[in-house]
């Protein structure tokens, strides 16, 4: 089984690996199914091989916005785990995919008796941490355009060019009206940065696309390479994946 | 229910609104090409104080006209006068980019009624693209 294609299970060293590897398995991650509620004791741990999660923030007047993605560089509800702890918001997957899952105490077991494979949580807890604040920033300061086009750097380093995403759920995910994100894709599809189809994205010029965006995209990147000395980009080809497929 | 289409007009180019929206009536459909207008232009109005979001019908007919520039926040810093002078150049600027754009669209009518009469009438030529 490919648990290798996310990058957390890839640096687990083969000792806590073999614990670990009989009680992952497979599943298929459907856009828009929430993963975990707010305040909900998280059971099942995620580490996504393709498809995005996205950390939601939901407000009492109904809107939402998010704050975070997690794909094949992350692994959702670890810390959680570890102690015995709730979600804080909603977590939902914004593009299917696959993901390996272990339950929650399988997790609690090998961090209780590794301090290698607790640090690597806590390492990736750090750089989601890193990752909200940044996009909080962003939210509070960037115009639509440039977020847009780092949400789509974001989301193409973690899925490829053809993403599968409404304007609709899109602008959900921006905590913007539908309309806006609409004239903002209508623009860069005018300057041949993406294609729009029928509830599909396609990014035709991912160059071009950054130079649209804000600084946040790169300043993702470099927190992932701080927090884990390597670069997001480099990292599906890690030598010794092998081990654990 | 009524349907409309928020299309976003920057100097001469058209943004069409693929999927539109549905409203009570276009008291509604205002607000929310406010609200559009606001979110885009957020955190870069010096660029965007020219653009506007024209609401159309079901029929793709203009209904409403929302200018940048009257929903900019900034401005009422200024007061009524300063205000309404920046909305007025606004409203010109954004006749003048209308009424271009029709001279274009007449032009470019015209050629195609040029080169109808050149294929319709062999040797001799209207059009003088294709005299060249």
């Amino acid at each position: 089984m490919p648990h290798s294609q996310n990058q957390i299970l890839s640096r687990v060293s083969p000792h806590d690996l073999q614990f670990l590897r009989p009680h992952l398995r497979l599943v298929e991650l459907e856009h828009g199914r929430v993963i975990a509620d707010g305040r909900e004791r998280v059971h099942t741990v995620f580490f996504p091989h393709g498809g995005i999660l996205s950390c939601i923030v939901e407000l009492k007047d109904g809107s939402s916005i998010e704050t975070g993605m997690i794909g094949k560089d992350g692994v959702f509800g670890a810390t959680q785990a570890i102690d015995d702890r709730l979600s804080l918001n909603k977590v939902m997957i914004q593009i299917p995919g696959r993901a390996s899952v272990v339950d929650a105490a399988i997790v609690k077991q090998v961090a209780d008796s590794s301090p290698d494979f607790r640090g690597l949580i806590v390492k990736y807890e750090q750089f989601l941490l890193a990752q909200v604040q940044q996009t909080t920033a962003c939210n509070a300061v960037h115009n639509i355009e440039a977020r847009t086009c780092k949400w789509l750097i974001r989301m193409y380093d973690l899925a490829g060019t053809d993403l599968p995403l409404t304007h609709e759920f899109l602008a959900q995910m921006m905590g913007v009206q539908r309309t806006s994100v609409s004239a903002v894709a209508s623009q860069l599809q005018g300057k041949g940065l993406i294609e729009y189809h029928r509830g599909r994205v396609h990014i035709r010029n991912i160059k071009a696309v950054q130079l649209h965006a804000c600084e946040c995209a790169d300043a993702v990147r470099e927190q992932y390479a701080e927090v884990f000395g390597q670069a997001q980009e480099t990292l599906a080809g890690l030598s010794g994946l092998d081990q654990i497929t | 229910m009524a349907l409309f289409y928020f299309i976003l007009r920057v100097d001469r180019k058209t943004f069409p609104d693929p999927i539109g929206e549905e409203f009570e009536d276009i008291a509604d459909a205002r607000v929310h090409a406010h609200t559009v207008a606001c979110e885009l232009m957020r955190n870069r109005e010096n660029r965007t104080g020219h653009w506007r979001i024209q609401v159309c019908d079901d029929y793709l007919q203009p209904r409403y006209e929302c200018l940048f520039a009257e929903v900019d926040q900034r401005l009422q810093a200024f007061g009524d006068i300063m205000r309404g002078s920046v909305i007025r150049v606004a409203r010109t600027t954004a006749a003048l980019n209308d009424a271009m754009q029709d001279i274009d669209d007449t032009m470019s009518d015209l050629r195609q009624t040029m080169r109808l009469l050149d294929a319709a009438t062999p040797g001799y030529s209207a059009s003088p693209v294709s005299r060249s």
